[in-house]
């Protein structure tokens, strides 16, 4: 067990070099109190949709799964589309970001459905907006500032569980970081581990 | 006062907890059917073709077990169970008992630190008053390799073993139940949760009696694969550095190889590769700091895999 734990590693290691060369040399793109990576990608509808389209706005990016029992515990409970009604009303852009190769048409209409309220629901096919924010998770989430900064990076609240009723006894970050931000406070919270399932990174050819 | 022991026939036992579980889900009827139907679209997903993903109205495989209170539950994924070292029951020397989960193939479960992505299983455990149960122990991880992304967890079989004793001088008593209310999360290239109330009844039945030998294996093991602390000579320490933390520590005997699995999270990036030079029994690893570091740790925790030893847990102070 113990050599197989260090051929693992051992692959691991070779892995890492041969099979994410990108994350070596895009090293920490998204960091906190820096631009905010530029993106660029389409709506469900083929629009396209670029960060510096927002300048000068909030901007809230989360990544999202619709079958992830973590991302199903922020949707199911009403969370999330409560979230998105309530800071998109008060003039924030939510960009859901979908990272996945192929969606069908049943997901996309999922992911339209339940993120009604978002601004927007983009299609990451080539997982490079997931790559440019080294997205860890579904549910993976940023707070972008109206100068373009990163100013959150992490979870979207502090218990991560996929038990619904946790939903009410978690501090939300997202929302924290937003009220702060917004009243032009510092953001107490600027980062923590995003929680979720491993986002679906489309296999480099 | 003991617990009267009842001889309930297997079938009666399935109707009654049928019977509880419907109760219980009218009762709490949103909450629960949205999680019985957020895990069943999950489960049933699970059950499609690999190649495709759709969603379905279907209640999936995780819920139903949630009811049964029985010493192992069958999932899609794999069995969990909990296994005992002893035929005896608790007494006030210290024994072992097991949360053991054998996964199926690709199917994998979380360390105490899951890494980038996923969460442990957790246990709320039941005892008898007189019954003080230790800490979930974890033997040592694996990392475990997802596009872009690294885990720290466990497939195949492994056990989670857990002491117990009883208190103040209590004598072996019969019966004596432990229960455990297990929550975990297998993924592959979907994740499914998963709960479970499971019992484990001394006196032990029959057939459970005959795998005793079998199990105390089996935790013996894994207690043995739980990383022990470093020895203090090999005077672990890290480095600070702008994106990196330089790990270093002076290993006797040399190794040529080591991987670090931190305990914390948000300190180190888990995706990044772990650059190790070895000059003699010097060990110096390179760690990218995690995108999410906020705070300067004072002290890396975590295990380091060697080649040819056991793990060991290391605090490293950081300068």
């Amino acid at each position: 067990m113990k050599n197989m734990g260090l051929i693992l590693a051992g692959c691991g290691c070779a892995a890492a070099v041969c099979c994410a060369p990108a994350s070596s040399a895009a090293m920490s793109t998204a960091q906190l109190g820096r631009p905010a990576p530029a993106f660029e990608a389409p709506d469900l509808r083929g629009a396209t949709h670029r960060l510096s389209d927002y300048a000068g706005r909030w901007v809230v990016l989360e990544w999202y799964d619709p079958e992830c029992p973590y991302t199903r515990k922020h949707y199911d409970s009403g969370n999330l589309p409560r979230l998105e009604q309530k800071w998109t009303g008060r003039g924030v852009v939510w960009l859901t970001i979908y990272t996945a190769d192929a969606p069908t048409g049943q997901q996309r209409d999922i992911a339209g459905r339940e993120n009604h309220d978002a601004s927007a629901v983009l299609l990451d096919r080539q997982g490079s907006v997931a790559r440019a924010y080294e997205a860890k998770t579904a549910l993976h989430m940023f707070v972008i500032d109206p100068h373009g900064t990163l100013v959150y990076n992490g979870a979207i609240d502090d218990r991560s569980t996929t038990d619904v009723a946790d939903i009410a006894r978690a501090h939300n970050y997202v929302d924290a970081a937003l009220t702060e931000g917004m009243a032009g406070r510092a953001i107490s919270v600027p980062a923590s581990r995003p929680y979720g399932c491993a986002v679906r990174y489309p296999s480099v050819p | 006062m003991p617990i009267p022991r009842l001889r309930v026939p297997r079938t009666t036992r399935w109707l009654v907890g049928l019977g509880v579980l419907g109760c219980a889900l009218c009762c709490a009827l949103p909450g629960l059917a949205t999680l019985g139907l957020g895990a069943g679209a999950v489960a049933a997903v699970w059950s499609a073709m690999p190649s495709t993903r759709g969603t379905s109205d279907a209640h999936g495989a995780a819920e139903p077990q949630a009811a049964r209170s029985t010493r192992s539950v069958a999932t899609p994924q794999g069995i969990v169970d909990l296994i005992a070292a002893s035929v005896d029951p608790p007494s006030n020397e210290i024994s072992w008992i097991g949360l053991r989960f054998r996964l199926g193939d690709g199917w994998h479960i979380y360390w105490r630190n899951p890494g980038d992505s996923g969460g442990p299983p957790t246990v709320a455990w039941d005892v008898p008053k007189h019954v003080a149960l230790g800490e979930l122990q974890w033997p040592a991880p694996r990392r475990i390799l997802l596009s872009r992304l690294v885990n720290y967890g466990y497939t195949g079989t492994v056990v989670l073993p857990v002491s117990l004793h009883t208190r103040d001088g209590h004598a072996s008593r019969e019966p004596t139940v432990i229960t455990a209310n297990a929550r975990w999360l297998v993924c592959r290239d979907v994740c499914v949760p998963g709960r479970a109330t499971l019992r484990l009844q001394w006196p032990l039945a029959t057939e459970e009696r005959a795998s005793v030998t079998e199990w105390r294996t089996e935790i013996e093991s894994a207690i043995a694969s739980v990383p022990q602390p470093a020895p203090a000579a090999w005077q672990s320490e890290a480095e600070s550095q702008s994106r990196s933390f330089i790990l270093r520590l002076h290993l006797d005997p040399p190794a040529g190889a080591a991987t670090f699995f931190p305990l914390d999270p948000s300190q180190i990036d888990d995706a990044a590769l772990q650059q190790v030079q070895t000059t003699g029994g010097d060990l110096r690893i390179v760690l990218r700091k995690s995108p999410q570091l906020v705070q300067e740790p004072v002290v890396l925790r975590g295990v380091l895999a060697l080649p040819d030893r056991p793990a060991v847990s290391i605090a490293a102070p950081v300068r």
